[in-house]
């Protein structure tokens, strides 16, 4: 019987792999050669996690607070945005080409936070602009109000008239040859300084130094002063790390396009591919209610992406009902959930490995992968600390219902809810310290924690505390591993496009689950006796 | 199988076997899932052996649930020592020794109540120290103690009984192991809890080596005596009744535990359907040299 069962699953753990191997390399080769997948238009190289973070305190006034947000322009793309708002209000809205998102509230005491979040991908664009354009051009209506002078680019002002003779600028000289003399001019001839505040055009000219901002003014009351549509804009240098600074250059109306420049970084009829643009004119990035103790900052994270606009392509393909994304997107599920559970059998491989291969003991079966996803939200050093700290916490609250006697299940219950207060606790004490990954432990697994703590303090009495840390020890590190597997932005742009990927996976499980060799452990389990002469 | 060719490039196992062959080679191809019950509920299976004359020790009396826990004590009335069990407990969670002086009670860490005792038995009721955390079955056993053979393996100021494991392929004996409890494991003879492991030859009922942990001993560290060359009593008695235990249970491969009780003989404390592989260390051969 027994034999014969064998023989059975013989059979099948032959035939199965091979099966799997060709399913998925089939629809692969479907996608790619009828559905057009194409996996350079799927994963994009770089992208940016931008999130932007305003912290305020509320005193009973009403509270208004607009963000201008990036949009879709030809070097950047901006996908899975999302807002927070605490109890404001919120909605978007456009206003002279730009796109805000404004937060509004009646009345409101105490301190909100409020962020925006999204993933942006920004490239490198360079203009080629004939040398020959002449200065005069045909101006549509649109583009007009981009020759008049304002508040901060006094282009109409005599000093600025009689900056650009000295420079010898010209409407019957080229295009180029003006806007050359004008780049050189700023970048050359006037000082950088970081200055706060808007600086504007006239200012910038008299003391002959400015920031990003003086200087892209001046270069803008010069182009309009002879005759040249010119514009700001605002946006941000893309760097990983919190930063409040944000970034101003200029733009160029030449033969129908908006040509961009910029003096500080030296970037001629050029954008480089770490700026992300935010808005276009004066148009302030933020305008807020006065005297609400106000602070912001950006964060950013670069991380690898599936280019939305791929996959969003591929959406549209009629036959394509493989297309998890689309699904996904149809249903109105957030992608991030999207991440967790397509990753998810990547994370269980990493514990397969690290349990059947290599011998790695854990609290729970699949545990590590599980408490990985709770790294997801608060980065892998943060969470690993966390889940320390929520760790010795919950062990001491075991203690104390050790004392109490209680069964059980109520016993575990008692700890959730400790676990859970705790965890409350810590996410207000991020939110008014200002540590917002602090304030994402909301989003641990609580009930893997609880158990882990009863596996945790389980093993204390069983073995002692040595075993007991080390098994936690050793079910973090698999978990690390876990996370950065599964959080591998190229491995997610790949499985996400091609989810046939897990069929290898299980194909993996398949091959481990039919492993009889050694564990790595064993070798040094039974080390003295590998090593004897043998008989 | 198909990873014979990854395996050529390993390190020879030397005839040992590891928990990734035992599981797949032993027990999935020789113990059906459906049979594990004879086993896991020690309970049914003391009752199956002893309806197959099988000695077993002795059942005081079972509480199976809140009806019959307020009279927990009945049983124990003309008894002065016995161990608290969980029928499906498992690595030996929940099992606690008692000593019953007139109206008091004491266990291995002093003094304790007999509300403490009867909260212990709510904890096995409730599942505590069951598999999956499944309501369970608590009851009372006899202490046993060791035979005088084998006390003299065992330090002088260590409590405790010490068993004997027999792993058998069917009614065939593959290799056996003392279990001896020390001062490190506190009277348990819990390999992992630091007690010590003998191998004993199959033919002869001799001891031969022994481990600690995973170390190799030839000296008993807390006695000073040699480990090798003692006499196990009763060891064809005990091979004679493990030999037929596998039939009876319907499982292929099995550990089966026994206490050489110092009145009794050798009874049979338990079987294991997933029996360790530090057996292997005691006895310093491997099992797959002497599986079939």
């Amino acid at each position: 019987m027994s034999v014969e069962l064998q023989k059975h699953s013989r059979g099948l753990t032959t035939i199965a792999p091979v099966f799997l191997v060709l399913i998925a390399a089939a629809l692969a080769f479907y996608k790619i050669a009828y559905l057009g997948y194409n996996l350079d238009e799927v994963v994009q190289s770089e992208s940016y996690l931008l999130e932007t973070v305003i912290d305020f305190d509320g005193h009973g006034s009403g509270i208004d607070i607009a963000l201008a947000l990036p949009e879709k322009l030809s070097n950047q793309e901006v996908s899975d945005e999302s807002f927070s708002s605490a109890d404001l209000k919120f909605g978007t809205y456009r206003a002279e080409g730009n796109r805000f998102g404004r937060w509004r509230s009646s009345g409101l005491t105490g301190h909100r936070q409020l962020t925006y979040s999204a993933t942006v991908v920004t490239r490198n664009i360079r203009y080629i602009v004939d040398s020959t354009l002449p200065t005069q051009q045909e101006i549509p209506d649109a583009v007009g109000a981009s020759l008049l002078p304002d508040e901060f680019t006094q282009s109409d002002h005599p000093e600025i008239a009689k900056l650009a003779d000295s420079l010898g600028l010209s409407g019957t000289r080229p295009i180029m040859s003006n806007i050359r003399t004008i780049y050189d001019y700023a970048v050359n001839d006037l000082k950088y300084v970081v200055y706060s505040g808007t600086t504007d055009a006239l200012t910038t000219h008299r003391l002959g130094e400015a920031s990003c901002g003086g200087k892209s003014r001046l270069m803008a009351a010069l182009g309009r002063s002879i005759g040249i549509p010119s514009r700001l804009v605002g946006g941000k240098i893309l760097k990983s790390g919190q930063a409040r600074t944000s970034h101003i250059w200029v733009e160029y109306y030449i033969a129908g396009q908006w040509v961009p420049f910029c003096p500080t970084n030296k970037y001629f009829a050029e954008i480089p591919s770490n700026y992300l643009i935010l808005y276009h004119g004066e148009a302030p990035l933020l305008k807020r209610t006065k005297d609400i103790n106000f602070k912001y900052y950006f964060n950013l994270r670069k991380r690898l992406v599936s280019r939305a606009a791929g996959l969003a392509k591929l959406k549209e393909h009629p036959l394509n009902i493989l297309n998890i994304w689309a699904t996904f997107k149809r249903a109105a599920i957030s992608l991030e959930l999207l991440r967790i559970i397509i990753m998810l059998p990547i994370g269980i491989l990493v514990v397969v490995i690290c349990r059947n291969l290599i011998g790695v003991e854990t609290f729970g079966t699949f545990m590590p992968a599980l408490i990985a996803i709770g790294f997801r939200d608060t980065g892998l050093l943060q969470g690993l600390l966390l889940f320390s700290i929520i760790m010795v916490f919950g062990a001491f609250v075991r203690i104390v219902s050790n004392r109490m006697q209680l069964l059980h299940t109520p016993r575990l219950a008692f700890i959730l809810a400790f676990v859970v207060m705790f965890m409350l606790s810590l996410t207000a004490l991020g939110v008014q310290l200002g540590f917002l990954n602090l304030a994402r432990v909301a989003l641990f697994p609580m009930v893997i924690l609880t158990l882990t703590v009863e596996r945790f303090s389980l093993t204390v009495e069983e073995a002692g505390w040595f075993d007991a840390v080390r098994i936690t020890v050793l079910t973090m590190s698999v978990a690390a591993a876990a996370y950065s597997l599964m959080s591998w932005r190229f491995l997610q742009a790949v499985v996400i496009s091609f989810p046939e990927t897990l069929l290898l996976v299980v194909v993996i499980f398949i091959y481990i689950g039919r492993y009889s060799g050694f564990r790595l452990s064993e070798y040094v389990r039974f080390r003295h006796l590998l090593t004897r002469p043998t008989r | 199988m198909k990873m014979t060719g990854i395996k050529k490039f390993l390190p020879s196992s030397k005839g040992l076997l590891g928990i990734n062959a035992r599981n797949l080679s032993y027990i999935y191809t020789h113990n059906k899932r459906e049979y594990f019950p004879n086993i896991d509920n020690k309970l049914s299976c003391k009752e199956l052996l002893s309806n197959h004359n099988i000695p077993t020790p002795e059942t005081y009396g079972v509480v199976d649930g809140p009806k019959t826990l307020p009279n927990w004590s009945a049983c124990l009335d003309n008894v002065n020592d016995f161990v608290v069990k969980p029928s499906k407990g498992y690595g030996g969670m929940g099992i606690m020794l008692v000593t019953h002086e007139d109206d008091s009670y004491s266990n291995s860490s002093g003094q304790i109540s007999a509300d403490d005792l009867e909260f212990h038995i709510m904890q096995i009721l409730n599942g505590a120290f069951s598999l999956d955390n499944r309501p369970d079955v608590a009851f009372f056993e006899e202490k046993l103690s060791n035979h005088s053979a084998i006390d003299t393996l065992i330090a002088e100021d260590v409590g405790g009984v010490a068993d004997i494991r027999i792993i058998f392929q069917h009614h065939r004996p593959v290799m056996g192991m003392l279990r001896l409890p020390t001062r490190v494991s506190m009277g348990k003879a819990n390999l992992h809890q630091g007690g010590l492991g003998v191998g004993i030859d199959i033919e002869t009922g001799l001891t031969k080596s022994g481990c600690s942990k995973n170390e190799i001993i030839s000296i008993h560290p807390e006695i000073g005596n040699k480990i090798a060359g003692h006499t196990i009593p009763d060891w064809s008695a005990m091979i004679e009744y493990g030999s037929r235990i596998s039939n009876i249970v319907n499982l292929g491969y099995i550990g089966v535990d026994f206490i050489c009780d110092a009145n009794k003989g050798p009874l049979v404390l338990e079987v294991n359907a997933r029996p360790g592989l530090n057996i292997q260390i005691a006895n310093q051969a491997g099992l797959r040299d002497v599986l079939e």
